[in-house]
Formats: structure tokens, sequence, C-alpha cells
């Protein structure tokens, strides 16, 4: 993962930063003092990063402009904020129901599946989960599925995108959503470019659609037990490959 | 579930933070205070989006690093417009005489590596972020976060020991 840096690298950084556990910062510490000329690249690395909160800390204390205090005291609640979330999903699957109600009889599409595409939209950009997952370097992949099948309320798995290139990045659990909780597991390949699969339990009907939003490719996949929505930056022949790795990776 | 005017006042209290670390990250205090500017309008218009006032900090980076890429795709071409002596200059950064032309050569280094590097050498160095806050911030893995840091560190260095490339650091 590091390329041309070892894991040593990483560790020397870690040193640095504290985020040894005692038993490998002692070990890094007797390694330090039988190593002259690593322990000047501590120290080096130690100076550049003093430097840093020498130069910007004082920042801190520039006054406020006048008119940003303005524009915050100023501002009203946004339209939006006066409605709980509750009101606008029970308002958003009341216009929904009646809106499938009437184009039922030409439409095979379950009522809130645009909802679904929305929601994982929303989670993509700027939604605040309520629990963030780091993934850890050689963490027990079990640890993971085990967060997600609770947060979903349905056996999954974490699925394996390596073989295409992409690697789990986070996991995003959100609650209180209509069908109960919601994930959403990002993925990055190595260029950073983000891959993200958003899962909750099915409302039912079955669904499986590809189309472009917001300059994403999306892929809605849905069965009785699940429903998925996938986004990315990638092509329609990417998004059928890496969409299908992840439905079957998650309940395999 | 918090008030506008809770809202309102976290947000004010965190804006000598914001203002000072997109000073650091844009390297350049005009643009700073727009992309601080934007990011208060931001976040007053999606305050509803914000379940819980201690991630607060952390959710007004993100708007602010979401606005501060949106102007560098707009910029990029035009070259970088980064002006280290008028940042080296500036009045608040309270820097000792003597220690000018080191200051100044710091900046500039600084300013050289690329925004990923900067990024994450001031969540760490400035911030006081552990790796897990910021891995859950940029969402990218923990083991990413430690690489990304070793990498950003030696640039830095290496251009601390050699004199700086004029040439953004683009890797």
């Amino acid at each position: 993962m590091s390329g041309e840096l070892g894991l040593n690298e990483s560790e020397l950084h870690a040193f640095i930063d504290g985020a040894l556990d005692a038993a490998r910062a002692h070990a890094f510490e007797v390694k330090l003092a039988a190593d002259p000329a690593l322990a000047a690249r501590v120290a080096a690395f130690r100076a550049d990063k003093e430097m840093l909160k020498r130069v910007y800390a004082p920042l801190i204390a520039r006054p406020i402009p006048e008119k940003w205090l303005a524009l915050a005291h100023g501002s009203k609640p946004p339209a939006r904020a006066a409605l709980s979330w509750r009101m606008v999903g029970s308002i958003a699957a009341a216009i929904l129901l009646l809106v499938a109600g009437v184009a039922a009889y030409r439409s095979v599409r379950p009522p809130q599946s645009g909802e679904i595409v929305q929601a994982a939209l929303d989670a993509r950009t700027h939604a605040m989960p309520s629990k963030i997952i780091a993934i850890e370097m050689g963490a027990d992949a079990q640890r993971y599925d085990a967060a997600l099948s609770k947060a979903v309320a349905s056996p999954v798995k974490v699925p394996d995108l390596g073989r295409l290139g992409y690697r789990l990045a986070a996991i995003r659990l959100y609650s209180g959503t209509q069908n109960g909780g919601a994930a959403e597991l990002l993925y990055r390949d190595s260029k950073e470019r983000l891959f993200t699969l958003y899962v909750r339990r099915s409302n039912g009907a079955a669904r499986f659609d590809q189309f472009e939003r917001n300059g994403l490719r999306v892929c809605v996949w849905q069965d009785e037990e699940l429903s998925t929505v996938m986004a990315g930056n990638v092509s329609t022949a990417a998004m059928q490959r890496l969409a299908s790795l992840a439905y079957t990776g998650l309940t395999l | 579930m918090t008030t506008h005017e809770e809202f309102v006042n976290a947000l004010v209290a965190q804006l000598p933070g914001l203002r000072r670390y997109a000073v650091a990250l844009a390297g350049n205090a005009a643009l700073a205070d727009d992309l601080v500017q934007d990011s208060i309008e931001r976040a007053l218009r999606q305050s509803a989006q914000l379940r819980d006032l201690a991630h607060l900090p952390g959710w007004l980076r993100r708007i602010l690093h979401n606005l501060y890429i949106d102007e560098i795709r707009r910029r990029r071409g035009r070259g970088a417009e980064q002006d280290v002596a008028e940042l080296a200059d500036h009045p608040d950064l309270s820097v000792a005489a003597s220690d000018g032309l080191a200051i100044e050569d710091f900046l500039r280094a600084v300013n050289a590596l690329s925004f990923e590097h900067r990024q994450i050498l001031l969540l760490v160095g400035l911030e006081n972020l552990n790796y897990r806050e910021i891995a859950e911030e940029l969402d990218i893995p923990i083991g990413t976060v430690m690489s990304r840091l070793a990498r950003a560190r030696e640039r830095l260095r290496n251009m601390m020991q050699n004199s700086v490339s004029p040439s953004e650091d683009e890797s």
C-alpha cells in the first residue's frame, strides 16, 4: 500500500505523532538509540512539524471580519430545517405513493425506488452519517461484515472489489431511514477515485437499472432482501462489472 | 435537535480556526477569505444536514475542501497564483525578523506540495487530528493516511534540504 515506503517508514511517523502503542514506541526508541542516521531523520521531521505549527498557529488570533458575523447572525433557519426529517420522509413518501398510485397501471417500479437513489447520492456528497468506521490495514474482515450486517439488519458481507482495482476505504452507517438502517461502503481505486455502495433492507420489489445522475454512473439493484445503489465516475461497462462483483459479494 | 441559534453560535466559534486552516491550505490570504465566506454561506444553507454539533469542525473542513478543489479546477491551466512573499510578510504571521528567510523558505516548500500532501500535514500538525479521525474525515483507510503522511513529510524535507522547485509537486 505504501509503495517504496516500507512499514518502518510509516512507523517512524507514527512514532513522531505519538500514535504507536507503548511497546512499539519503546522498541522504536531502542532502534533510534542505535542508529544516529535514523535519529537525525526523526529530529528533522519533528523540526518540520514544529515549524508548521509555529508558522501557522498564530493566525488563529486574527479578528473575524464583521461581515462574516453579520452573515451568520443575520441568517434565518433554512426552510427545510423547520421540518423534521421524519416529516420530510412522510411527505416524500406520501407524494411518492400518490404518484405511484396514478402510474401503477403502467409501471412496475416500486414506489420508493427513486428515494433510495436520492438517499444514496445525498449520502455520497454531503450527508452526515451516524457512525463512520475507518478501515485499518490487516484488520479482521469479519469485523466489518458484522458491523454491516448489524446496520442493515440482514446477514451480509463487505464485498471485496480488489479484483477490479478498488479497495475498501471507509464504512458509513446511517440510522433512521424508512426501511431501518442504511450503510454506505466507500471504495477507492489507485487514483483515489471513489466508488460507493449504499445498501439497506429492501422494500420488496425487484429492480435493476443503470443510468447517469449528477455526472455519475448509477446502478440500482434490488431484490426481496436488499436494496443497493452503486455510484461512481465509471463507464457503463465498468459499472456492470463492479455492480456484479459488489452485489454477489454482499450475499455470498 | 440543534436550534438554528445553537448552530450559528457554534459556527461562529469555529471561524478563527477555519480561517487559519484555509490560509494554510490555500497559501493565499485573500483566496482563503473567499473560501471561508463561501463555506459559511454553504454551511448555513445546509445546516439541517449536520446531526451533531460535535462534528462541526470536520464538516466545515469538508465543505472548505470541496470549495477549494472546485477553485483549483477553475484555475488549472492558469498556473499557481500563490504569493508566498505576501503570505510571509503577513502581519499576523508573528515571525521574528531573524527567522524571516527560513519562514519564507518553509512557506514556499509547503505551498509547492500537492493539495493532498499539504492537507494531511495540516490535519496532523496544525489541527492535531489523529490518524483515525483523518481517515474518517477524508474517507480513506488508515493505512493510506500513514503512507500519504510519510510521503508528504519526505517531500517537504527534500524541498527544505534542496532549494524549492517552483513547479508544483503533482504526485
